[in-house]
């Protein structure tokens, strides 16, 4: 096997890019907030009700937002760091995906009591916490449960604090045997799949409400612009990610086409399969292929598209590239466009962006079944938040699972028979 | 039964998927518990197996097991749809593969 340059102390360099991400999120802040402003802004951010969609850029401000996301990052980061995990695909796209939640849904507050929910529940099972820190962070999904029990009820103080922490242990200690029973649903072919289980978990809690008569309204806050300074730092982010492949070793592009000629079904960890470098790469390029789409429609760059952009960016170490995304994001578009959609709503925005969910769809079975999965993607996940009442930031992931565990069966039906002739 | 031996009639899915992919119809399956770990191994005759996939193979069995994905992942091994070797080399501590005169087997071992 070639050896990269960078291999001997490769663990040491994702730490490093990863901290860089997260400091550099912190210090572009100061770019549009006072620190005063910020401080004020991560009050509002934790005290405010987060049931989808709430941006953080609205209710408080770009500043805090992005402060927010950049401290949730590094407390992730913290964890990962403490336990010695090697931070390979699955740790990188659950950093990112919560860092980018970050900007919508998910604060320094609320994440926590479900994090700690599991690990009480790895202490139960005797078991090591790095088995379950993926399943930890990504878990968060249900984080505006714990701010709506805790700031949104008509519970007193402290009740309302007590029943927050409550809720969040309880998610985390009930989504791993969960988590590891719903992959099987849709046998990973959907990536985000604690977006399917968290969907499962949010309609039961949801139902909970409205039978004892506290039904859950979704929100609608989004910021509209302008947006000029969060692209130059969205650029920044995707730009060195590509340039880093440059800076840390070889310039041996060929092996490029085994990362992409992968289906990326879970478990396709493209950091440990085809090197770091080319997974920071291929993040990057992911990551500029989704922001030239928001380019070329002109859509608003506000918290809850970072997040869908970051999600994507994760998920380039984790099974997404352009080969099975782009097909996806394709039959997503064509069905919005051909159903009279606004492309640039953030509905819209946020279902061609996670449709990627399904690109191990396009990845094993070609880009025809890619453009089916993201056209059925588009149509199935409008009907689908008000089960969960938007107590599920994934609510993509939730649809992603349904639509993967419909088409699957019925394509390697038709491909055995085909075969079997 | 407990988890470790679910898990470990997973992985033994999964490597008699192998066999059966490269037109072997006849696997001898040898499936071993102690206190402390599981073994299988696994011998059948396999014709036209090519060098690249044997190599990818063996790779794939001595890669180092990663704790942070098995807990999540580990219901996707022996899946009725495509090959998991990916997640499969992430879960076994030892891995040996021989193939001598058309016969190929297989032995992985993972400690509990």
């Amino acid at each position: 096997m070639q050896k990269l340059l960078y291999k001997d102390n490769e663990k040491y360099l994702k730490y490093l890019i990863l901290f860089f991400y997260s400091i550099l999120l912190i210090l572009s802040s100061f770019l549009f907030n006072s620190p005063s402003e910020i401080f004020n802004g991560l009050k509002v951010i934790i005290a405010h009700p987060d049931l989808l969609i709430v941006d953080y850029f609205e209710v408080a401000n770009i500043g805090s937002a992005l402060f927010n996301s950049g401290l949730v990052m590094i407390m992730l980061l913290a964890i990962v760091l403490f336990q010695n995990i090697d931070p390979n695909g699955p740790v990188i796209s659950a950093i990112f995906t919560v860092g980018g939640f970050s900007m919508f849904g998910k604060n320094i507050i609320n994440v926590l009591s479900i994090i700690l929910g599991v690990y009480i529940y790895s202490k139960i099972k005797k078991e090591k916490f790095s088995k379950y820190t993926v399943i930890a962070f990504f878990s968060t999904a249900l984080s505006p449960l714990v701010t709506h029990v805790g700031f949104g009820s008509e519970l007193l103080v402290p009740f309302n604090y007590i029943f927050a922490i409550v809720s969040g242990l309880f998610v985390g200690l009930i989504m791993p045997p969960l988590a590891s029973s719903f992959v099987r649903f849709h046998d990973g072919y959907s990536l985000y799949n604690i977006g399917f289980t968290a969907g499962i978990i949010g309609m039961v809690v949801a139902s909970l409400f409205k039978i004892f008569d506290r039904p859950l309204e979704s929100l609608s806050t989004v910021y509209e612009g302008p947006d000029g300074k969060i692209k130059i730092i969205i650029y920044i982010i995707i730009i060195s990610m590509i340039l880093f492949k440059f800076i840390i070793s070889r310039l041996d592009f060929h092996r490029y086409k085994n990362l992409i000629g992968r289906s990326g079904r879970l478990v396709t960890d493209f950091v440990s399969l085809d090197g770091f470098d080319f997974a920071i790469f291929n993040m990057g390029i992911v990551g500029l292929i989704c922001m030239l789409y928001l380019e070329i429609i002109d859509a608003t760059i506000n918290g809850p598209t970072i997040a869908a952009l970051f999600t994507v960016i994760g998920f380039g170490s984790f099974g997404k590239h352009p080969r099975n995304i782009l097909p996806v994001m394709l039959g997503a578009i064509l069905m919005l466009k051909i159903t009279g959609s606004d492309l640039t709503s953030i509905g819209s925005v946020l279902t061609v962006l996670f449709s990627t969910t399904l690109a191990p769809i396009a990845g094993e079975f070609g880009v025809l079944f890619g453009l089916l999965a993201g056209g059925l993607h588009a149509s199935l996940v409008s009907n689908l938040s008000y089960l969960h009442a938007g107590l599920n930031l994934y609510n993509n992931g939730f649809s992603g699972g349904f639509v993967a565990a419909f088409l699957v069966p019925i394509i390697t039906s038709f491909r055995k028979e085909k075969a079997d002739e | 039964m407990n988890k470790n031996e679910l898990i470990m009639i997973k992985i033994m899915n999964e490597l008699v998927h192998i066999y059966l992919n490269h037109g072997c119809n006849n696997v001898n399956i040898n499936l071993v518990f102690d206190e402390n770990k599981g073994m299988v191994e696994l011998q059948g005759a396999v014709k036209n197996i090519d060098e690249s996939v044997l190599n990818k193979l063996k790779m794939s069995l001595n890669t180092p097991r990663r704790d942070d994905t098995e807990e999540y992942y580990w219901g996707l091994l022996g899946s009725d749809y495509s090959s998991q070797l990916n997640l499969l080399d992430a879960m076994v501590d030892e891995g040996q593969l021989n193939y001598d005169n058309g016969i190929l087997t297989l032995k992985v071992i993972r400690r509990f």
